[in-house]
């Protein structure tokens, strides 16, 4: 099956004054018609920059210094703005983490949506409208006729993500990129909000890139998972693939720093193993294994050269010289 | 936001004071008794002091200078919210583009700012009005051409940081028109900004007028402003002092309110 987006050795470079910072280092993702691909990783590892890369959306000085971003078969990079302008919003929905900062505090909710609805299809002022009422109430809006004039400063955080949401997936895009959809948002809320998700997506038919680090919000959601170290993907497997049996030293840190995990069915606790040393300083990366100050198993021969991936028959994809594909 | 919220006692002191002015500036043809430009009144009318019949006095032609501190108003204001309404749009556009766009196009945008801005306003304004005229629609357009220059700035900085902000991120994610973003997204999260700058600006307009009306180069006679009024009554002093004092009392209040209110809504900013 082709898929969807295929991005091929991606590299997304801020050049600064005292240095570059490769936030996305020579990136392989595909996302499969219908497919939820959750990408994970620390905070300021490059998930947010590889979306905006996708939307071509990357804020300046950043820019996209190599690689390709296949979307329906298109290279999306040799786009000009004016037909990126018509894939944006359109083809493919974004969903940002700050469902406040993220609206406009001196636009009703309501415009916000419609504005899209009429940018990207020819219908009237009363059509768009129409058409936003009832993408509301598909969001599980209340009193929608009365929320599409209020401001987004009236409304509670799980609604004004609703909102965000409804502005996604206002022109049926084929693709939705949700930066850390749940991550501002209460605990009770994030569940509400996941299984809304969940379900839109069944109903619009639509592929999903999900950013996050919460490792609850991939089980509940991911069929494939993307962990990302640096502006790498060091691994990539199914989501049970990745807690049952994850192969790369990081993403099993990861899983070992989650507390209370019970993904087997036995009741059995295993204790936090916080991940030792910090989020590496993006303009100064170590030569050879990005991860090797941090690993446990490196040797020597881990600082030589960063390891290339290898892809096992069952799609696993890990790049790392000392594990060994189960 | 709402201005109810504003607690300074000044603002409200200088939007009731506004207010009356401008009230009293409207209504002006019904108000006054006298007109106010001509010249050949009985000579026992001239250099009257301020009574219950010239409650401001009469100047040297005889002319009511309360009749004449009204319209003169008229004059002053309309001269100050036409400047600062055709800067405010002037400099809004030209900021938020230079803003927004940033890169070369905003260099060359803010370096021609610079230029403009190195040049002094007053003898500027002397300049053109030698060479092309006075006239109130000259100094209209003198004024304007000269002021907006701080408002794109004021823009641009603000669009600067408001462009950073996630709100546009969505609408670029959304496929907005580039046009939409500034006029709908940016301009209107600006609007308080440049309102309140206008605001107190407008006090500036006023005083500079008068400055350009006093020295014979802004409004002219016998049609009062009051710079012009000052200018035509400084002769007098210190005897006649009506003549100048009450235009003074005018320009006063008028820019006193207008800072006032101007500095109320920047607390509104929160
Ligand atoms: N505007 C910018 N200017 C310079 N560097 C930037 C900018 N935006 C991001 N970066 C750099 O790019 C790297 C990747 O950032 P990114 O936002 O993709 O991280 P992230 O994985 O999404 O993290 P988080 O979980 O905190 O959202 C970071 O190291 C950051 O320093
Ligand atoms: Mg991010």
């Amino acid at each position: 099956m082709d898929a969807l987006l295929k991005i091929q050795l991606l590299k997304t470079q801020f050049h600064k004054k005292h240095g570059i910072v490769k936030a996305v280092d020579g990136v392989d993702l595909k996302i499969h018609q219908g497919e939820t691909l959750s990408l994970v990783g620390e905070s300021g590892c490059g998930k947010s920059i590889t979306g905006l890369s996708i939307m071509k959306l990357v804020p300046p000085p950043g820019r996209i210094v190599a690689g390709s971003i296949e979307f329906k078969k298109r290279n999306i990079l040799n786009l000009s703005e004016k037909q990126m302008s018509k894939i944006r919003g359109k083809e493919i929905g974004l969903i940002l983490q700050d469902p406040l900062s993220a609206l406009n505090p001196v636009i009703t909710v309501g415009e916000q949506i419609s504005e899209v609805i009429r940018t990207h299809f020819p219908v009237n002022r009363k059509e768009a409208k129409n058409r936003t009422l009832d993408l509301m109430e598909k969001v599980q809006l209340p009193n929608v006729s009365s929320l599409y004039d209020s401001y987004p400063h009236q409304l509670s955080g799980g609604l004004r993500q609703r909102v965000l949401i409804a502005i996604a997936l206002s022109c049926s895009p084929s693709l939705v990129i949700a930066d850390e959809p749940t991550t501002a948002l209460d605990v009770s809320i994030q569940s509400q909000i996941l299984s809304l998700l969940k379900n839109l997506k069944k109903e619009f038919q639509i592929s999903l890139l999900l950013i996050t680090h919460d490792f609850s919000v991939v089980a509940e959601m991911a069929d494939r998972v993307a962990v990302m170290y640096a502006g790498k993907i060091v691994e990539q497997a199914n989501t049970f693939d990745i807690f049952t049996n994850p192969i790369h030293p990081y993403t099993k840190s990861l899983l070992d720093a989650i507390p209370k995990l019970d993904f087997s069915g036995k009741k059995k606790t295993k204790t936090i193993v916080p991940l030792k040393g910090a989020v590496p300083d993006m303009m100064n990366l170590p030569d050879g294994c990005t991860f090797y100050p941090r690993c446990s198993i490196a040797d020597e021969s881990c600082q030589k050269s960063y390891p290339k991936g290898f892809l096992s028959d069952g799609g696993k994809f890990v790049s790392c010289f000392k594990a060994k594909l189960a | 936001m709402s201005i109810f919220k504003i607690q300074s006692f000044q603002f409200w002191v200088g939007l009731s004071v506004l207010c009356l002015i401008i009230l009293f500036i409207s209504f002006s043809s019904f108000i006054i008794k006298y007109d106010p430009d001509v010249q050949n009144n009985p000579a026992e009318n001239r250099l009257k002091k301020p009574s219950w019949k010239f409650c401001f006095g009469t100047d040297k032609f005889g002319r009511d200078v309360f009749s004449r501190v009204l319209y003169g108003g008229r004059i002053s204001l309309l001269i100050a919210v036409s400047v600062v309404l055709f800067s405010a749009i002037i400099g809004s556009f030209y900021g938020a583009i230079s803003g927004y766009f940033g890169g070369w196009l905003d260099q060359i945008l803010m370096r021609f700012v610079d230029l403009l801005l190195s040049f002094p306003i007053i003898f500027l304004a002397i300049t053109c009005m030698a060479l092309f005229g006075s006239g109130h629609l000259m100094l209209i357009i003198v004024l304007t051409l000269t002021s907006w220059m701080d408002v794109a700035r004021l823009v641009r900085a603000e669009v600067l940081s408001l462009k950073q902000r996630p709100f546009i991120l969505k609408a670029k994610g959304a496929g907005l028109k580039t046009s939409r973003i500034i006029g709908r997204h940016l301009m209107p999260n600006v609007f308080l900004t440049v309102f309140t700058f206008s605001i107190i600006r407008m006090a500036d307009i006023i005083l500079i007028e008068s400055a350009l009306s006093f020295i014979g180069i802004g409004t002219q006679p016998p049609t009062a402003s009051w710079g012009s009024m000052i200018n035509d009554g400084k002769s007098y002093l210190p005897f006649e002092w009506w003549i100048t004092f009450f235009p003074g009392i005018a320009i006063l209040c008028t820019t006193m309110s207008l800072n006032f209110i101007g500095h109320g809504l920047k607390t509104l900013r929160e």
